[in-house]
């Protein structure tokens, strides 16, 4: 099999693509190709990584054209084409390079979020709109001596969102993001959601009025390529049009 | 080489629970505080790794536990080689460390009444354990991250501190110097108080649970610094970890696993446990991680090197919903577990020991302080599982407000010939020798699996000091081209530095210490010895020295 990887620095006019060649071993996953690529064929290729096991969400770029972590994207899956994920359809997702899917493995950086090198992104935009969302907890009353009672029934919504590693393959895969920079994308959206339904907060509906604004709940189409691609399975989307509810009925109310 | 200097009142060495949690306390004081991270800030530690839990002796669940209890369990399950001041803090603080995590936003689960809920965890008399499903770590991180966002905390990525920085005298620590690994250029932080929260050293070995970025980065910083070191010899092995394919090597398969019933067979489909122990595969973690050792060494073992944990017997119900990661995990990579047998082995999870600190993070030298994995003495001769991640906050909250105090009472100083020096040595690192640092890394990773590991004598330990020294003197020949950023050999050529000299601290302590207990196991001195009721202490200055510890009959809590 070929592992076609996009590199690209500061100093080189137009990126261009390395293709390497490497047995396939069973269980054999991108991370595990990009190190061989590293260490066999040109070591000064840049990519990130850290726990190998999908939760630290340090790994995400575009494998196949669908925003993934390399650390748990097999490549035996790839080439079988088992791991398809039909995505709404976005500019830099676009089959504009010539790659064959049955014996290449084609390795780019995550889309929408500027190129530092090969396959790092500066992550400055995607951190920047999550701290915009205030991700910090509010509680209604003070710290109190003991810990705040919980339904436990409260905790597997909320789950749906703490899950959430901020390894922007959502906004990678977003085509808002791609069309409108300004967008504060699913993640931090959703991390928003996760803090207007925590019971311990009441904040209430001004909780998610900090992105009552166009770029904020109200860009959003319902592409659906968020949950689609996200490692962990939160639903940024379900977030997005409850949140979205909520504002209407408020609206409506007064 | 460009520089760029910084300042800031406390430097935090690490972006894990304990640097965080140090971060937040020192922010109090109103402090310029600055968070430098090897990795990705937040990403890079081993604290989001971790599944299990956090210990804290509420007595939610069961009525009866008491910190008098959690500290029984933790210095008989350390042995009582631990330090019995710190465990005594460790004990009684760890529950108002684990509700302040909560107002910081993190969630645990709960039982029906809406109080926290507590598991079972081995070694430990009671349900004591709170958790966050299999993600504890994760949910703690997250809440520790937007802490710090809300603290307003300067966060710095990708730089790996290369040495701190001291005052003229050689004495007191006055920041650190470092390279950007984005750009090669050196950052130097000046800083009233420096803290060391950078976690352990798995990647010592080539089979290891720990992320990438662990080098023992910090151990060296701190020695070299003149700080005491101690019990450098205790190590925990984990039994189980993933051992295919290379790049998941090492990963963590729970203890839940075997709790849930699977099995461990060596390749002739034997059950092998309950050769080594009546309690089969749920013997404790230095017990199973010997005999599944043993097996591999005498030829028992798979292809790959490893044994076989099986849970096929097991209704695929009980899979699905008791061990979703492990099925998601290995399913990740191609076996169905409910299919078949996973292949396991041993990996290097965990540094009891690490630099020595008073009840307030202090190190023996001044301005210098360490929280978290980095430091040594809690855990004695063996962790209890979820007892770090309460060591994270209990001694990162302590490390923090000490630097904070010492940060109030001191002013910011420079040392242009020590930086001139420095610069002048990574400077000599780019060469066109003969080696690439990570061959080096890779011959030392597997000296110290074959000698340094889970059964250790004296003849091995030898051969792998000689070992080091060799590899040491082959580290001055290396090709290192210069390049302009993310450059891989510049990184691995810094973190082998750093990791030859912790080999060499771990093989010499273990070399001294002519016993086995706790996880360090000699198979010429198989017994524990009380004349052994003491730590190692290491010092660059000095010669080996001893610290007094306690012993079952004089172990208590008062």
């Amino acid at each position: 099999m070929k592992l076609k990887v996009y590199r690209y620095h500061k100093n080189m006019e137009n990126p261009r693509y390395d293709t390497f060649e490497l047995e396939l071993k069973p269980g054999l996953t991108v991370l595990g190709a990009l190190f061989q690529f590293q260490q066999n064929f040109d070591d000064s290729i840049a990519f990130h990584y850290s726990c190998r096991g999908a939760v630290c969400g340090t790994c995400a770029m575009l494998i196949n054209k669908v925003p993934r972590l390399a650390c748990r994207t097999q490549v035996e899956s790839l080439l079988n084409g088992d791991l398809k994920i039909p995505l709404s359809f976005y500019p830099a997702i676009e089959e504009n390079v010539d790659w064959n899917p049955k014996e290449e493995v084609l390795v780019e950086p995550l889309p929408h979020l500027p190129v530092i090198k090969d396959l790092i992104v500066d992550m400055d935009k995607f951190f920047d709109y999550y701290k915009e969302i205030e991700p910090v907890f509010k509680p209604a009353d003070s710290t109190p001596k003991k810990e705040r009672l919980m339904d436990p029934e409260s905790i597997p919504e909320l789950e749906l969102y703490t899950n959430c590693i901020l390894c922007a393959a959502c906004f990678g895969s977003c085509p808002v993001d791609g069309n409108d920079p300004e967008y504060l994308g699913p993640a931090a959206l959703a991390k928003l959601y996760r803090f207007y339904i925590d019971p311990r907060e009441a904040n209430g509906i001004e909780r998610i009025k900090t992105a009552d604004m166009p770029r904020g709940w109200w860009d959003c189409k319902f592409h659906g390529n968020c949950r689609r691609v996200c490692p962990k399975d939160v639903p940024p989307l379900i977030a997005i049009a409850k949140a979205r509810e909520q504002l209407e009925k408020e609206g409506e109310e007064r | 080489m460009e520089r760029e200097i910084r300042e800031c009142d406390v430097l935090v060495i690490g972006s894990g629970g304990a640097g965080c949690r140090a971060a937040i306390e020192a922010r109090k004081s109103n402090l310029k505080v600055s968070i430098v991270s090897k990795g990705l800030s937040f990403k890079s530690g081993c604290t989001t790794l971790a599944e299990g839990g956090y210990n804290a002796a509420f007595g939610y669940v069961d009525a009866d536990d008491s910190v008098e209890a959690h500290f029984e369990d933790t210095m008989k399950g350390g042995a009582y080689l631990n330090d019995m001041g710190l465990v005594k803090i460790l004990v009684n603080e760890a529950q108002d460390r684990l509700i302040e995590l909560e107002s910081y936003g993190a969630i645990f689960d709960r039982q029906k009444s809406g109080k926290l809920n507590q598991r079972p965890f081995g070694g430990q008399s009671f349900r004591r354990t709170c958790f966050q499903g299999d993600r504890t770590g994760h949910e703690m991180m997250m809440a520790l991250k937007e802490e710090v966002i809300r603290q307003k905390i300067e966060t710095f990525d990708e730089i790996m501190i290369t040495s701190l920085l001291m005052d003229n005298k050689n004495t007191r620590v006055i920041g650190a110097c470092g390279v950007s690994l984005k750009t090669s250029n050196m950052i130097i932080f000046k800083a009233k108080s420096t803290i060391i929260a950078s976690g352990g050293a798995g990647w010592l070995y080539p089979v290891t649970s720990n992320a990438i970025q662990k080098t023992g980065d910090g151990y060296s910083l701190a020695y070299n610094a003149g700080a005491d070191l101690l019990d450098m010899e205790q190590i925990q092995f984990h039994p189980t970890g993933m051992l295919y394919p290379e790049s998941r090597k090492g990963v963590l398969v729970t203890e839940a696993v075997r709790g849930e019933g699977g099995k461990l067979f060596n390749v002739g489909m034997r059950r092998f446990m309950r050769n080594y122990d009546e309690r089969g595969e749920l013997a404790t973690r230095d017990v199973v991680a010997r005999a599944i050792y043993n097996e591999i060494r005498e030829g028992r073992g798979t292809d790959n090197g490893g044994v076989y944990l099986d849970v096929t017997h097991l209704p695929n119900k009980l899979i699905e919903e008791k061990l979703e990661t492990m099925l998601l995990q290995f399913m990740d990579v191609g076996v169905d577990i409910r299919e078949e047998a996973m292949e396991v082995a041993p990996t290097a999870h965990h540094f009891m020991g690490g630099i020595r600190i008073k009840h307030g993070g202090e190190t023996t030298v001044e301005n210098l302080f360490a929280a978290g994995e980095a430091s040594g003495g809690i855990h004695g001769a063996n962790r209890l599982g979820g007892n770090a991640l309460a060591d994270t906050q209990v001694f990162g909250k302590r490390a923090g407000e000490s630097a904070a105090k010492n940060a109030l009472s001191n002013e910011l100083e420079y040392n242009e010939e020590q930086i001139n020096s420095e610069e002048k040595r990574i400077r000599n690192i780019f060469k066109d020798g003969n080696i690439y640092p990570h061959q080096i890394k890779k011959e030392l990773m597997e000296t110290m699996w074959a000698n340094v590991a889970i059964i250790r004598n004296e003849d091995g330990l030898k051969s792998a000091l000689n070992k080091i020294e060799e590899l040491k003197i082959t580290s001055l020949d290396m090709k290192v081209p210069e390049g302009s950023g993310y450059n891989k050999n510049l990184l691995d050529a810094l973190e082998i530095e750093n990791m030859l000299t912790v080999a060499s601290l771990v093989t010499q302590s273990a070399l001294v210490r002519r016993e086995s207990r706790g996880s360090h196991y000699r198979e010429d001195y198989p017994q524990k010895d009380n004349r052994w009721d003491r730590s190692i202490v290491l010092n660059k200055n000095k010669d080996f020295s001893y610290l007094k510890r306690g012993s079952k009959s004089n172990c208590r809590y008062i």
